[in-house]
């Protein structure tokens, strides 16, 4: 059982005029796997160095299962941890790698042995034990980088972007090793990356962070379909969300061009009670919610805008088709049936049942 | 036409050549100095490259001499060069890895200084030093090994720079994985820098191995032969007694290719130790 506890944690560096990590807030329980996310910059990896002990904590409270861990050296916190750059030892091999952590921690022999092959067994990396980082692959010292976080069987994993050193197919592959090893062990672990992909795909709980702050916690499914503000919908999905400057009339929503489109009841309502009428606002659009299939066009005649395709890509099976109305360019990812070459005029159906809608000034969700 | 593989044996080709002369010009004063050391001449200088006369005599001679001991000057100059070696690695490889690796609020600025400091040459400080140790009442080799190894912490600029490119993250996971910063330092650093090692402790060897200037103010006042260390002992060979440069001239050069002896043998044993990219595979590489 471990329970780590982030209490209004703010990182300040030497002579730096701003927070790089601004009343951080957040309570991880037991087995949990939470990933960090957010654009270069954001303070993620800050925050998974100060969980770790390797930066000081300005200004709050870390507390791991209770007890406040702000003044303890990073070898008395028992993490272990995964690094960009795998940093492993190259004087030393892959055996000895592994065993660095258990040899200072002075398990006895049989001990340390058993716990590197069955750890070296389980990532494939039995027959590599006697040779040096150098003579390895890419995947494979991520590998190594993995196991030497496994064999200590420490409660909490730390992962800093760990797979952004790996081409396309190897990425995909040791995501879901990773995610194999996180239901194995079970281990409570925070996991760093800008690759919104690997957070929707490994996490049971996103923190999507922006200028060093939280911009929302939640499940990827919340955060995917309840964005509390434009930044984090247009962070989480790919391609990203489409965004439209658009007026309010109390039923048809304009961008005082090619887009007019009159909004289903409910949602007109609801904006009406919350006061938006004859106001300005930015209308958010998933790509997969434009669709062209000619039941939804006959379907929903008013919400349909006349577009030219920009840039077409068929992707098997589906296409991406990125599309212009008047100025305004959005894309749409529909079927593959429905592919376009650049130059068509076409008919767009949005279904705005799923739009979003955010204030202009200040981006906060109005509706979801 | 010339075709390309033409014209790249032709630059092979110059390329080899300007590498040979440059050879030649490097190497003849060396065997020039080596063969004079056994050319038999009792007539000062010698006149022929290659010896007329093949002999043993200038090595024999030069241990035997009454005049000159030479014998102490090895090992006199060992010992300083020994023991400030030691030191002096010891020193600014230490200087070089708390410069590099911990953060403190004079680092910059001693930095600065040390780079400004280093723009002047030791041997400005020469007399200065000597009124100082004289006023100690060390102009011996006790206050040789003070010269050589106290300004050691100032050629840490080489050293730094390789421990610069040791990667960070290497520090931060042995401290995650429980080391102390003594066992960083002890377990990862230093056996990452063997290369660094080797050079600092030979560069430490070969400067007061081969000092002239220092050894020759330090310990020139005691007027005692057998304090001398080799270099300043040699000089004496030629300089001080009269017509002793022709005499000893012979020997003189037999001394200078026994100096060589042991740096030689330092660099064959070293060498291995310079090995390339030791901290391959550290990183994504």
């Amino acid at each position: 059982m471990v329970k780590i506890d982030l209490n209004h944690i703010y990182k300040k560096y030497p002579n730096a005029t701003d927070y790089s990590v601004s009343d951080f807030d957040l309570h991880i329980d037991d087995q949990e796997f939470i990933v960090f996310v957010g654009p270069s910059g954001c303070g993620k990896s800050t925050t998974l160095r100060m969980i770790a002990g390797l930066e000081d904590i300005s200004k709050g409270t870390l507390a791991i299962d209770g007890k406040v861990m702000n003044d303890v050296g990073p070898r008395d916190r028992n993490i272990a941890m995964v690094f960009q750059n795998y940093a492993l030892y190259p004087h030393m091999s892959v055996y000895d790698n592994m065993a660095f952590s258990l040899k200072l921690r002075h398990y006895d022999k049989g001990e340390i042995d058993k716990r590197v092959k069955s750890a070296a067994q389980s990532l494939g990396l039995a027959h590599l034990l006697e040779r040096r980082p150098a003579d390895l692959s890419g995947g494979q010292r991520q590998r190594v980088a993995l196991g030497r976080a496994i064999v200590r069987d420490a409660p909490i994993f730390l992962m800093d972007e760990p797979l952004s050193n790996l081409d396309a197919k190897l990425r995909v592959s040791m995501r879901a090793e990773i995610a194999k090893i996180h239901q194995k062990l079970k281990t409570t672990t925070i996991y760093v990356t800008h690759d919104q992909t690997e957070a929707m795909t490994l996490a049971s709980r996103i923190v999507v962070m922006n200028n060093g702050r939280i911009q929302q916690i939640g499940t990827p499914k919340e955060v995917y379909n309840k964005p509390v503000n434009q930044f984090v919908a247009g962070f989480i999905g790919s391609p990203q969300m489409n965004f439209f400057d658009i007026s309010f009339d109390g039923a048809y929503i304009s961008d005082g061009k090619g887009v007019k489109m009159r909004l289903p009841e409910g949602r007109a309502k609801e904006l009406n009670e919350k006061g938006y009428k004859d106001k300005k606002l930015v209308m958010g659009l998933r790509p997969e919610d434009i669709h062209m299939e000619q039941a939804f066009l006959d379907t929903w005649p008013e919400s349909t805008v006349d577009a030219e395709v920009v840039v077409s890509e068929l992707l098997g099976a589906t296409s991406q088709l990125y599309m212009n109305v008047d100025g305004t360019e959005f894309v749409g990812v529909v079927n593959a049936r429905d592919f376009h070459h650049p130059g068509d005029n076409v008919k767009a159906g949005f279904n705005l049942n799923s739009a979003h809608f955010f204030d202009k000034d200040t981006h906060v969700t109005i509706s979801n | 036409m010339k075709s390309y593989a033409h014209q790249r044996k032709l630059s092979l080709f110059f390329r080899y050549l300007l590498l040979t002369i440059l050879a030649i010009l490097w190497l003849i004063p060396i065997v020039w100095i080596v063969l004079a050391s056994f050319s038999y001449n009792d007539t000062g200088f010698i006149s022929t490259f290659f010896p007329e006369k093949w002999t043993f005599a200038n090595y024999i001679g030069i241990f035997t001499n009454p005049e000159y001991p030479y014998l102490n000057w090895i090992i006199n100059t060992l010992i300083v060069a020994i023991i400030s070696a030691t030191l002096s690695t010891f020193i600014q490889i230490s200087v070089a890895y708390v410069l590099s690796r911990l953060r403190f609020k004079f680092r910059k600025p001693f930095l600065q200084i040390a780079l400004v400091l280093g723009m002047f040459p030791g041997f400005m400080s020469m007399i200065a030093l000597y009124y100082i140790l004289k006023g100690f009442n060390m102009l011996n080799l006790g206050g040789l090994i003070l010269v050589y190894v106290g300004g050691a912490g100032l050629g840490f600029y080489v050293a730094k720079g390789f421990f610069d490119t040791i990667p960070r993250s290497l520090d931060e996971a042995a401290e995650l994985d429980g080391a102390t910063k003594w066992q960083v330092f002890t377990q990862i650093g230093l056996p990452l820098s063997k290369p660094m090692i080797v050079y600092t402790a030979l560069t430490t060897f070969m400067a007061p191995w081969v000092d002239f200037i220092f050894s020759g103010i330090i310990l020139s006042t005691s007027g005692n032969a057998k304090t001398y260390t080799i270099a300043y002992g040699l000089y004496n060979m030629l300089s001080s007694a009269k017509g002793s440069a022709t005499t000893y001239f012979a020997q003189f050069v037999a001394g200078c290719v026994i100096i060589a002896i042991p740096i030689t043998i330092l660099f064959i044993i070293m060498q291995k130790f310079y090995v390339s990219g030791i901290t391959a595979g550290a990183d994504k590489g």
